[in-house]
């Protein structure tokens, strides 16, 4: 060895010794340089030894082997063998026969099977074949049935065929397992040059259950507990192979096997276990589908299932047995259908639209899903809103949204705390902006009350400052009724044939009495006094009855031919034309969601019809915003708004509104223009049915 | 204004399930009350009574122990007329449950209790103090409603037309779909008349008819436009009254000296005592030589004699006034009316000025004038028929006079008046022999509105008429001494 490669030789010693010497195991990528280390160390002692430089090639395999029988470290087992080999042979040129020997006995110690190979000279193989006579016997190693089998720690292969094979001679421990049986452990004796046979038997003591299932991934129940899933069975177990879960010592007697999966029809059966090994057949788990069609008309609606966008309606959808939510959710509303649904079933969905209004707001006492659920469910059939629990991930997109406390709260019952009430603009606003985010019409709050059963639900709907607020029983199936007709309630016609005269009951008096003529009733020639008896060929006893009939008369065919008594007694008949008038919705009426009714005139202000249509349309736009608080939006919508002077819904009507939105937002004068206006009509009325504005006008101007 | 801010809507909730925690207590009350509501509706009261009484004695800690409180008060004001236990069970409302949405309603039936005690003005004061506090204490229950539409009759009886009006007018366009709207809607009606805007009111009563067909006030409404438009229509192009085929009473009938109404049955007063179209009914009074029959404000009959009143249902009355020595008794009773507070005006022939009684003690002269007749309306006005000046006489609550009436006036002629009465608008109706004149005193003071002359040359006419009644719808039901029988008029 010259210098240098001894020089390298210490250098890469230093380094093993850095690497191996501490007690703690190296990572992998120092174990990687380590072992790279080795293999220099190796090829470096093999070279000195192909150079016939024994004493060199000593000092390096000295160093190596040194560095690989460290206590504690594992050997990398062939290049060991090598350097012992190699040891040897340079020992025996140098005439230490006793050295090399020694190295030949080590050799066969990590490997009692060793061969020399070819081209190694005789004295060589005889010194190596005089040691292996005296250290290497061989056992012949019987085990029933073949188990995990290991020997002083070391793995073998044994079954219930003789296996031979060397070992060294001396105490040996054989430990054999097996799933479902009892383990076991021995000691044999190995004499040199001689075969010991070892034959152990492994009892059973329990059962091992090999669970199939087709598909894979079934998730495995024995006695109601989950123990496991079957996983992929290997490539060369055949097409149906699907998936294998292995259950070991299971106890003698009989045991409830179930394989289910999601979307697939759960199989189950009877396992009697004894202590042998049990083999299920392939457990075939169906499909477990129903197929669904999702029907409507709403322009633009897209489906889901549990949230998940499954494309635009209409659609096929094929839904997995379970409980599951389906969706059809458009611009102006959305269509909900939560139930459990069962393999085979075939069900078309007409999906109807309903406004949607997510319960983004829970207060209370009261476990919020319960509680969102209850709500959910008990106002299910209502027909023109929709109030739902939004999906998880709905309400985690409002999560970090900064609310007032008070907002959508219920407001107090004797009024009070108007202090702490949200001002309307925020209100609005917030409304607005949660609505956008989840692409709903509006948003609902639920407020547990006083006593568990009672439930106060508020809606706003986007664009609004004051929501709708409806106390529920829960335990009063009639107060839920109540609230679901109510909810379910679809808004008045606001445009209506008349005959723009008024009727009157008289007892004694079959028929419609004439108190007033105007419109087309005086074109028709009617006069005070006169009573209707017929209209359009049926007759008519009261003014219910003629009102009915004429709600039945629609553009474009507007004539209705009369039969009339005049106050003398005698009978003519005229014809009228009716008109299409405007007619409005009350401010003020409990029976009116005016939070649903301003999404429905907002798309009726915008849609081309009629001028009566049209107006009547933005009329009631503006009531319904000043219900809800919106002054500017209503006056905005009253300034399109032209009605002639006269009787019902008038220009009267549209100056009183005028007035309450002047006076509302603090235009006093023009306030009182406007109800000097409104109290001079003294024949016009808040809505066609309704009270008479000349009166309310005079209190606004506190003539009254 | 502070806002307190929160992040997330999500209110975090925590503690117990819902719904399925409603006591059992509560539940059974709950059955209770409706088992007491469900028997008033068939009109079993004495069973609806005992539920309710044991929901609210039994179950007192319930949430709808108040309800049912409000159940026995509605029952004693509406059906059994008792004062007292109406006062009791809005006692025990407003001093258990003052915080409840029953105080609000109870506060109401307090307000209608002081005017089905009179209507004076302490009445009235009293009765809008508690319709006052409804809006006041509980601006969002739903009880406002009826407070502003009672407030609203109050202000009518008080004659202020321009308030009621305003409040009626509250009514409809804040509560539209209240119970409380179709009586404002009624209210409004019978407001206009008394402003003088009788056709609008007729359009406004329709209303509660065309909104409301099926409630009590649809049915007022329908006799009230009945009634306005016989005397604001049809009296315009023609007859206002017009014989009936109808059959009041048997087919002949002597002697009658008084007619009465009560609900649909027509009771009659002869020389010989009290009869009924309907027997059974109320308790006819046991009256010898009645001169007369009114109808008390309880609703019983009462039967004029000389020395007495007599009612049916309670003991007689007779009438003394303070003189120089002695009380001098009334000898000659020649009318008699009671007023909303249970005061009594009667007339005695001996004396030329009527009397206000409280009880059987004297109260003073009331008016002035030696009446043949009385009559009184809903405001406590009183007419009568004072022969000696030619005259119909009007008088005030207090005795004072509004109006006085000749027999004969423009566009009329009356100069045989048998008998006058009010109808439910106030507008009065003095019965002569063979006509009827019908005054009006709106919008300012008694005016003629229409005067029908019953032919004379036919059968359709009567002859010598002597007394008669007015049902709720204006038809009039008088008696002819040449028919002798009840004829009825519409």
């Amino acid at each position: 060895m010259n210098r240098r490669e001894l020089l390298a030789a210490c250098l890469i010693a230093a380094c093993l010794s850095a690497g191996l010497a501490g007690a703690p195991a190296l990572p992998p990528r120092a174990q990687a340089g380590q072992s790279g280390a080795l293999d220099l160390l190796f090829e470096q002692g093999k070279r000195l030894f192909d150079q016939f430089s024994y004493d060199e090639a000593v000092k390096v395999f000295n160093q190596l082997i040194n560095t690989m029988t460290v206590a504690g470290q594992t050997p990398r087992q062939d290049l060991l063998v090598q350097a012992y080999e190699l040891r040897a042979r340079s020992r025996f040129a140098l005439g230490d026969t006793a050295g090399a020997e020694q190295d030949f006995a080590a050799l066969l110690g990590v490997q009692p099977d060793f061969k020399l190979g070819s081209g190694i000279s005789p004295r060589v193989v005889a010194a190596f074949e005089g040691v292996r006579k005296i250290t290497v016997g061989q056992v012949s190693l019987q085990v029933t049935p073949a188990g995990e089998v290991m020997i002083d720690g070391k793995p073998v292969q044994a079954n219930e065929t003789a296996q031979v094979f060397d070992m060294t001679s001396g105490e040996h421990t054989l430990t054999a397992a097996r799933p479902g049986h009892r383990p076991l452990s021995q000691s044999f004796t190995i004499a040199p040059a001689t075969v010991t046979p070892v034959a152990i038997t492994l009892e059973r003591v329990s059962a091992t259950l090999t669970v199939r299932s087709l598909p894979e991934g079934a998730e495995v129940v024995l006695d109601g507990k989950v123990v496991g899933t079957t996983a992929r069975a290997p490539a060369n177990a055949g097409q149906d192979a699907g998936g294998v879960f292995v259950i070991n010592d299971l106890a003698p007697g009989d045991h409830r096997l179930l394989l289910r999966r999601d979307c697939h029809v759960s199989v189950e059966q009877t396992i009697s276990a004894k202590p042998e090994d049990i083999d299920t057949e392939v457990m075939r788990l169906a499909p477990a589908i129903a197929d669904v069609a999702v029907r409507t008309n709403a322009a633009g609606a897209a489906v889901f299932v549990d949230g998940i966008a499954k494309g635009a309606a209409p659609a096929n959808l094929e839904i997995c047995e379970g409980s599951h939510l389906i969706e059809v959710r458009g611009p102006k509303g959305r269509f909900a259908d939560r139930r459990a649904w069962k393999p085979g079933e075939k069900v078309t969905l007409d999906a109807e639209l309903r406004s949607a209004f997510p319960i983004v707001v829970v207060r209370g006492d009261a476990n919020a899903d319960q509680l969102r659920a209850t709500v959910e469910r008990a106002m299910a059939p209502a027909k023109q809103v929709m109030l739902y629990t939004p999906a998880a991930s709905e309400l985690q997109s409002l999560k970090d949204e900064i609310v007032p406390v008070e907002w959508l709260a219920p407001p107090p019952a004797d009024g009070t705390a108007a202090t702490s009430r949200v001002p309307a603009d925020v209100t609005r606003e917030l409304g607005k902006k949660f609505a956008a985010r989840l692409g709903v019409q509006g948003v609902a709050a639920v407020t547990a009350g006083s006593q568990p059963y009672l439930v106060t639900i508020s809606l706003l709907a986007a664009g609004s400052a004051d929501p709708d607020v409806i106390t529920i029983n829960l335990s009063d199936p009639a107060s839920t009724g109540r609230a679901m007709t109510l909810l379910g309630s679809s808004l008045p016609p606001i445009v209506r044939p008349s005959l723009e005269t008024a009727f009157i009951d008289v007892a004694g008096t079959p028929g419609a009495v004439v108190v007033r003529v105007g419109g087309t009733g005086a074109k028709a020639g009617l006069a005070v006094g006169d009573v209707i008896v017929n209209a359009g060929g049926r007759p008519i006893a009261s003014v219910a009855d003629l009102r009915a009939r004429i709600a039945t008369v629609a553009p474009p065919a507007l004539d209705l031919p009369l039969e009339v008594k005049s106050a003398s007694g005698a009978s003519r008949k005229v014809s009228a034309t009716l008109a299409m008038i405007a007619d409005t919705i009350p401010m003020r009426d409990s029976a009116i969601v005016y939070n649903r009714a301003l999404l429905d005139l907002q798309e009726a202000a915008g849609r081309p019809g009629t001028p009566a249509a049209t107006a009547a349309a933005k009329l009631n736009l503006a009531i319904v915003h000043m219900r809800l608080g919106n002054w500017d939006d209503a006056q905005a919508a009253l300034k399109d708004v032209q009605l002639p002077d006269g009787p019902g819904v008038s220009a009267g009507t549209v100056a009183y509104l005028t007035g309450l939105c002047a006076e509302a937002t603090g235009r006093s004068a023009d306030a009182q223009a406007a109800f000097t206006k409104a109290a001079a009509s003294t024949l016009a009325r808040l809505w066609n049915d309704g009270p008479l504005v000349a009166p309310l006008a005079q209190a606004k101007l506190g003539k009254r | 204004m502070q806002i307190r801010w929160v992040t997330a809507a999500l209110v975090p909730v925590l503690a117990t399930g819902l719904v399925a925690q409603t006591p059992v207590n509560e539940d059974v009350a709950r059955r209770q009350l409706e088992s007491g509501r469900s028997f008033a509706r068939q009109g079993n009261y004495a069973e609806a009574l005992k539920d309710f009484r044991s929901v609210a004695d039994t179950h007192s800690s319930t949430s709808v122990a108040d309800d049912a409180l409000l159940e026995i008060a509605r029952y004693y004001l509406d059906v059994a007329d008792d004062q007292q236990e109406t006062a009791a069970a809005v006692d025990r409302i407003l001093t258990k449950y003052a915080t409840s949405d029953s105080a609000a309603e109870a506060f109401v039936i307090a307000g209608r209790l002081a005017l089905r005690k009179g209507h004076t003005p302490t009445d009235i004061t009293a009765a809008l103090a508690m319709f006052d506090r409804v809006e006041r204490l509980f601006p969002r229950a739903e009880a406002v409603a009826g407070s502003l539409s009672m407030t609203g009759e109050a202000q009518w009886f008080a004659k202020r037309y321009d308030v009621a009006i305003a409040k009626f007018g509250r009514v409809t366009a804040e509560y539209p779909s209240s119970a409380a709207a179709a009586d404002a809607y009624v209210g409004l009606g019978r407001t206009l008349v008394a402003l003088g805007q009788a056709p609008l009111a007729m359009e406004e009563l329709q209303q509660a008819r065309n909104r409301w067909p099926a409630s009590k006030a649809a049915a007022t409404a329908l006799q009230y436009n009945t009634l306005l438009h016989r005397l604001y229509v049809r009296a315009k192009s023609g007859a206002p009254f017009a014989l009936t085929t109808e059959t009041a009473g048997p087919p002949k009938l002597q002697n009658v000296t008084g007619l009465a109404i009560r609900g649909r049955t027509v009771y009659w007063s002869t020389e010989t005592g009290v009869g009924a179209a309907v027997t059974g009914e109320v308790k006819l009074p046991q009256a010898t030589k009645p001169r007369g029959l009114i109808v008390d404000v309880t609703g019983d009959l009462v039967a004029i004699e000389e020395l007495a009143l007599r009612p049916g249902n309670s003991p007689s009355l007779s009438f003394a006034v303070p003189g120089s020595g002695a009380p001098k008794a009334f000898e000659k009773i020649e009318a008699a009316v009671q007023l909303s507070n249970g005061d009594w005006v009667v007339a005695d022939g001996d004396w030329r000025t009527p009397f206000r009684f409280k009880g059987a003690a004297s109260a003073g002269a009331f008016g002035t004038g030696k009446l043949t007749r009385l009559a009184v309306n809903t405001v406590d006005e009183v007419a009568g028929i004072d022969r000696d000046q030619k005259s119909i006489v009007i008088f005030d609550a207090t005795g004072k006079p509004l109006a006085k009436l000749p027999f004969k006036g423009t566009g009329y002629d009356v100069p045989n008046p048998e008998d006058i009465a009010f109808d439910a608008f106030g507008h009065l109706y003095v019965l002569d022999r063979t006509g009827i004149a019908v005054f009006t005193p709106y919008p300012s003071s008694y005016t003629l509105l229409t005067f029908y002359a019953a032919p004379q040359n036919d059968a359709t006419g009567f002859k010598r008429a002597s007394a008669f009644a007015l049902d709720a719808s204006g038809g009039v039901y008088l008696y002819d001494e040449r028919a002798q029988r009840i004829m009825v008029y519409r």
